[in-house]
């Protein structure tokens, strides 16, 4: 279980992150959504161990995250961020083979190789594994990282206590739709093997159909979470995105749906 | 690997070979005979005594400072994530060797007690401390907002560098002390002081460089990737920077001490590397080592030879042979690094 419990994290004055208690379980996908600026990938953050938080308490297993190393983290959790950088010319299997050189976990063995394969595979890369990293487009360079992410816990040691855990922040804002469904699909296996996951997505349908529990955050805060159709409310979304939206269920698959509505002035 | 290796062993015979004295290639067997043996005539004698005396701790020297420079710039160059960084170019060489000039410059009064306590290892300790304050200070600077920003890297270090070339400068030309008044070896770089005093005085360094490297190679590999994502992987972001700012500074302190600033070998000699066997610093590393030598004792036969029977500065030979592969670099990738 990881959970933050009454965390805020302040910079210069500002609160970005006010008060917020959030809990992951084992064996569930939740997905934050919200409008820009509301606090998402610095809450995403506070969960990682990267950010510190101003006030409050980020736990793992009813510990404090940051007694853990950040060696002993990597070994449990897994995070693909909005955007990394990389200017030198790696292949794309040494990028992914990166996720399995933890310290402590001795050079890449046939068993890492092995995940590694698997992981491209996984996000639709199987065949890339020599190209250089550098000439790959945006939306590949990001299942390249996804791909680094699932093979660095598929090495990891495992523990039936200790389910692996997934941050990713927007994993499929540069994917074509194909993608998307399926780097979630394989997030949403392994969720249900017991792992702990947690996505920032922006596209809400998409969050809608792949989501345990959605968690709605405008300026810092926790507006509302829970199942989808709980957070799925006009009114709600329509004043948190402040544009007017209407939600339906769709008639074939009794699955939920938003679409913003246009004002008649654009 | 093995080619860079066959290439070394090349290099180091012909250094040994190529000079004042020539000593052929068919010679230097003789020379060794009589050193270990006492065997050969006169001229062989003499061969013995220039190479064991003259040569042979040039050619260490070379190999050492080559290896270190080299090495330094491809920690450097992860460390900043950048393919352009070097120790030369951002002035890390020049506050090394600032530490270096002011050392010799108070031998007889400030520093006499660091002198006395010391002894050959005075000179690398402190133009190891100046490097580790320049790292330092460049790590500040450019690394205020969270992400090392280049530009102000770049920027920020050759200010850096400016001002302490122009501080060794007024120390050197203020000062009196014999050893400082060829200037020529703190700006342009030489190896023709070459003794085994000196080559006794960065001994350590050496071993304590080539003890840390492997230690190095995961966290630069992750760094690679940004640090927020090094951390993700599982690396102690903190204590590895200040283990390759020491080790840098390590490296160019020690090779500073003994040859002066030297600049483009730690850009050159990681880029080929890079060219040849990709970026991953397992491989780059070592094999930096290995060139970098191999390259310095090249453009030493090259000083040697060019001018005969005087002698060019090695960092002369260096800029000749670093400066437009530079500058191929910096066109063909832009300034950011990025592709």
């Amino acid at each position: 279980m990881l959970e933050s419990k009454d965390v805020s994290y302040q910079v210069k004055g500002r609160t970005i992150v006010d008060r917020i208690s959030v809990a992951l379980a084992p064996g569930r996908l939740s997905v934050i959504i919200g409008p820009n600026g509301a606090g998402k990938s610095t809450l995403l953050k506070l969960l990682t161990g990267e950010l510190r938080p101003s006030s409050g308490h980020v736990l793992l297993d009813g510990a404090e995250l940051n007694s853990f190393s950040a060696q002993a983290l990597a070994a449990r959790r897994a995070v693909v961020a909005q955007s990394t950088h990389l200017s030198f010319p790696f292949s794309v299997i040494e990028v992914v083979l990166l996720g399995a050189m933890v310290p402590g976990f001795g050079e890449p063995t046939a068993i890492k190789q092995a995940a590694a394969y698997r992981a491209l595979d996984d996000v639709g890369l199987s065949g890339f594994a020599d190209r250089l990293y550098t000439h790959l487009s945006g939306g590949e360079r990001q299942r390249v990282h996804m791909a680094r992410a699932l093979c660095q816990l598929s090495t990891g040691a495992r523990d039936r206590n200790a389910p692996p855990i997934l941050l990713l922040d927007e994993p499929t804002s540069n994917l074509d739709l194909m993608h998307q469904i399926k780097v979630l699909h394989e997030v949403r296996r392994r969720v249900a093997q017991g792992w702990i996951a947690l996505a920032i997505l922006h596209d809400l349908n998409l969050a809608a159909t792949f989501a345990d529990t959605l968690i709605l955050m405008s300026q810092g805060r926790v507006v509302a979470s829970g199942a989808v159709e709980e957070v799925f409310r006009d009114d709600l979304l329509s004043a948190v995105y402040r544009c007017p939206v209407e939600t339906n269920i769709s008639e074939k698959t009794g699955r939920r749906f938003v679409l913003p509505t246009i004002p008649q002035s654009l | 690997m093995i080619a860079a290796w066959c290439a070394l062993a090349v290099t180091t015979l012909l250094s040994l070979s190529i000079g004042a004295t020539g000593i052929t290639l068919a010679a230097l067997p003789q020379a060794v005979g009589h050193w270990v043996f006492n065997s050969g005539d006169a001229e062989a004698a003499r061969h013995s005594l220039v190479l064991l005396e003259i040569r042979l701790p040039r050619t260490l020297l070379g190999l050492f400072v080559g290896s270190a420079l080299a090495v330094a710039g491809a920690m450097m160059q992860g460390l900043f994530r950048n393919p352009l960084a070097d120790p030369g170019l951002v002035g890390v060489s020049s506050g090394a060797a600032l530490a270096a000039v002011a050392t010799i410059a108070l031998g007889n009064g400030l520093a006499a007690p660091w002198l006395a306590a010391f002894g050959n290892y005075a000179l690398p300790l402190a133009a190891f401390a100046g490097g580790i304050v320049t790292t330092s200070i460049l790590v500040i600077v450019a690394g205020r907002h969270g992400q090392l920003m280049i530009g102000t890297l770049l920027l920020a270090g050759i200010a850096i560098g400016a001002l302490a070339g122009a501080l060794s400068g007024l120390i050197a030309y203020a000062s009196d002390d014999r050893e400082l008044r060829d200037l020529t070896l703190w700006t342009l770089g030489s190896l023709a002081g070459a003794s085994w005093q000196k080559v006794l005085g960065i001994t350590p360094f050496a071993i304590l460089i080539a003890i840390a490297i492997p230690r190095l190679v995961r966290g630069l590999n992750g760094f690679l990737l940004g640090e927020a994502e090094a951390f993700h992987l599982g690396i102690n972001v903190e204590a590895t920077k200040r283990f390759v700012i020491v080790t840098t500074a390590a490296c160019v302190g020690a090779a500073v001490a003994v040859a002066g600033v030297i600049g483009f070998i730690g850009i050159v000699v990681p880029h080929f590397v890079r060219l040849i066997a990709g970026p991953d610093h397992r491989i780059v590393l070592p094999a930096s080592a290995v060139i970098g030598g191999t390259l310095m004792v090249f453009a030493d036969i090259l000083a040697r030879m060019l001018v005969h029977p005087a002698e060019l500065p090695i960092g002369i030979v260096m800029a000749a042979i670093g400066a437009p592969i530079f500058l191929h670099l910096v066109l063909k990738r832009g300034i950011g690094g990025a592709e």
